[in-house]
């Protein structure tokens, strides 16, 4: 109960300010760009000038109505809280009528499947090799390897990714050059095949990065806990080396770990945009890509909501783990 | 009486190599000296002076940029003999913990913060036994009660324990496979007097129970009072003077030994005491001869010429100095 009281209650209650405040400036935002997105609508429409002036009027009005951009600014702040807890995010102005949920419900999967993954590939790989390279920096093979990712690093994604889809889509046509699958979706063994041989290029393009990242990451946590007093007296107790890697280094690198763990995962529902966008994923980075492209203010909206509830869960479930991961941070 | 370990005319230095200057340290110059069964051995010196590195050669834990330059170092168990010099450093890891202990300095950070003590002591006790997870809890917590403490401690975490209870674990796991000698560096250094005290007691009992061998390395000479059978003094990476404890502290011979033993306070003598002169040499550059020469008030001309060799003086009492062996006799340095 103290437990829930002290440490459970006043970390929640961050999270619902973090999300409050992330969303209200999220809906501020768009509405102190200079522009009325209805006349924006209605000017792209064309001639109304042959139009009857009352007609265009009540034109304006469903479309105010339809954005939720009638009354005053307050008003419309309730209505868009109102309006989001029913889980409606409102019209996409692009795809109109299609509802922003919608859009985003057919992108997220196909964005958390490629980025889910590749994030978890990438740290535990770049874990596992960057501790070991730190525990053993005088081996020439973790040399080497050491070498490699630092050659590796500085390269930006978007370049890698260029390159893969040149090699590999064009000049050796082995992979598909666009979208997330081919075929009906259905659970045969084809169509989930088409899913990976689609995801294997941009996954790639993300794991290689990042691996790299988190290869130079745990390489100086374990240079740091390796020449500690407890590992040393661990190797001269003649304890095995996967003991002391495994319980004794790595553990004691765990805290900064699980927090880019948890903060990468979270930054899922933001997308890769780049990525998605050179591969034509049908991810919700592709979708924002395209919102912003044709100034859809509530695509944009949606998805920047789901990024900020996203991120904000990723740290509050982080912070929370803490005391499980170091007993040394205490439940205050 | 037998030894269990023995070193012969060892020499141990630090050989370190920077932008093609090498610097050898002299951490341990000729030094030979027997630990015999059951005893507790006592090493003293001031800071710098060789004790941590001998102790490490007796541990055979021997990591560059210490090397051994020369001598012999020689376990014996039983009936067998171990040459630790040659030994591979897979087999020494084999004898550490089951027959050789080591309870290091600063003994605060040895214990795995994010481990708890039962899980710790298990990692320790299954690398040499083959039992497990709740047999090694069993023997660990049967232990810990013999030793007098709460089998509570293994269900906490190091930061949960104070700093004596800390070091009194650290005993503990060191000692938890009954090893036949046991080698404890600065085991009360940065405790305050009232845990040193438990400390040493349960030093004392651990080597009583169990019939172990503890060589203790300190500068604290009421920690050599309390506990030693014998003690060494080491100067400057050499071995000065060795005796049973009541002749150290009671007729001390060699020069360094008795302003060691005179710059201890007394109840009776309320005047102040008198440091030694000068320095502490160098060890990278020591001077010729007897290294205590420069400072030693007594010193004759031959003190700066030759090695003063170690004389028996009886009673297994010996004495590295010209003042008390005949300067003729003596063999060159």
């Amino acid at each position: 109960m103290n437990l829930l009281k002290s440490y459970l209650l006043p970390r929640i209650a961050q999270w619902v300010i973090t999300v409050f405040i992330g969303i209200t400036v999220t809906f501020i935002i768009p509405r102190l760009i200079p522009g009325d997105p209805v006349e924006r609508t209605l000017s792209s429409l064309g001639s109304l000038q042959t139009l009857d002036p009352r007609a265009v009027e009540s034109l304006k009005e469903a479309l105010a109505d339809l954005y939720g951009l009638d009354g005053t600014q307050f008003d419309q702040y309730i209505n868009f809280w109102k309006r989001l807890f029913k889980g409606d995010l409102g019209p996409s102005l692009s795809a109109f009528p299609t509802p922003v949920i919608e859009i985003i419900a057919k992108g997220l999967p196909w964005t958390v499947g490629l980025l889910t993954t590749s994030t978890l590939i990438s740290w535990s790989l770049g874990i596992a090799l960057g501790t070991l390279a730190g525990y053993s920096p005088k081996r020439l093979w973790w040399q080497i390897v050491d070498k490699a990712f630092i050659s590796i690093y500085p390269i930006p994604h978007y370049i890698l990714a260029l390159i893969l889809v040149m090699v590999f889509s064009y000049y050796f046509p082995i992979f598909p050059l666009v979208g997330g699958a081919s075929g009906k979706p259905t659970l045969s063994w084809t169509y989930i095949s088409s899913i990976f041989e689609h995801s294997l290029l941009p996954a790639t393009s993300l794991i290689v990065l990042s691996t790299a990242f988190r290869f130079i990451m745990a390489k100086a946590l374990t240079t740091t806990v390796a020449g500690s007093d407890y590992v040393g007296y661990a190797e001269t107790a003649g304890l095995s080396k996967w003991r002391i890697v495994l319980f004794y280094v790595i553990q004691n690198t765990m805290l900064p770990q699980v927090t880019d763990l948890g903060l990468s995962l979270g930054a899922v529902f933001s997308g890769a945009l780049i990525i998605e966008i050179v591969f034509s994923y049908p991810g919700i980075g592709y979708s924002l890509y395209m919102g912003v492209f044709q100034a859809d203010f509530n695509l944009i909206l949606g998805i920047t909501i789901f990024s900020i509830v996203g991120i904000a869960t990723a740290a509050l479930i982080v912070d929370l783990s803490y005391p499980l991961l170091d007993p040394r941070v205490r439940y205050k | 009486m037998s030894f269990l370990a023995e070193a012969k005319d060892l020499r141990a230095y630090y050989i370190t190599r920077s932008y093609g200057v090498e610097r050898t340290v002299k951490a341990i110059d000729d030094i030979s000296i027997q630990i015999k069964e059951g005893e507790i051995l006592s090493i003293a010196g001031e800071s710098g002076c060789g004790k941590s590195t001998l102790l490490k050669v007796l541990l055979g834990a021997i990591d560059p940029p210490l090397r051994i330059v020369g001598g012999t170092m020689q376990y014996r168990f039983g009936e067998d003999y171990y040459d630790v010099l040659s030994m591979s450093v897979d087999d020494l890891k084999k004898k550490r913990w089951s027959q050789i202990s080591y309870i290091p300095q600063g003994s605060m950070h040895v214990l795995n913060p994010v481990r708890k003590i039962g899980n710790t002591f298990h990692d320790f006790i299954v690398t040499h036994r083959d039992l497990d997870k709740q047999e090694t809890g069993k023997m660990a917590r049967n232990y810990l009660g013999r030793l007098g403490l709460s089998a509570e401690v293994m269900n906490v975490y190091p930061h949960q324990l104070s700093g004596g209870m800390r070091q009194r674990v650290t005993i503990a796991l060191a000692t938890v496979l009954s090893p036949k000698l046991v080698l404890a560096d600065e085991p009360t250094t940065a405790l305050d007097v009232l845990v040193q005290r438990g400390v040493v007691q349960l030093l004392k009992e651990v080597q009583q129970r169990e019939g172990s061998t503890l060589v203790l390395v300190s500068h604290d000479m009421g920690v050599h009072a309390n506990l030693a059978d014998r003690i060494a003094i080491l100067y400057a990476g050499k071995l000065v003077e060795i005796a049973k404890t009541e002749r150290i502290f009671n007729s001390p011979t060699h020069p360094y030994t008795q302003y060691l033993i005179e710059s201890l306070p007394r109840l009776d003598d309320k005047s102040d005491r008198t440091s030694i002169p000068g320095r502490p040499p160098t060890l990278e550059n020591p001077p010729k001869g007897c290294r205590f020469h420069p400072r030693c008030p007594h010193a004759l001309e031959v003190c700066g010429q030759k090695v003063p060799p170690l004389t028996d003086l009886g009673n297994g009492h010996q004495t590295a100095c010209f003042l008390v062996s005949e300067v003729d006799n003596s063999e060159p340095g």
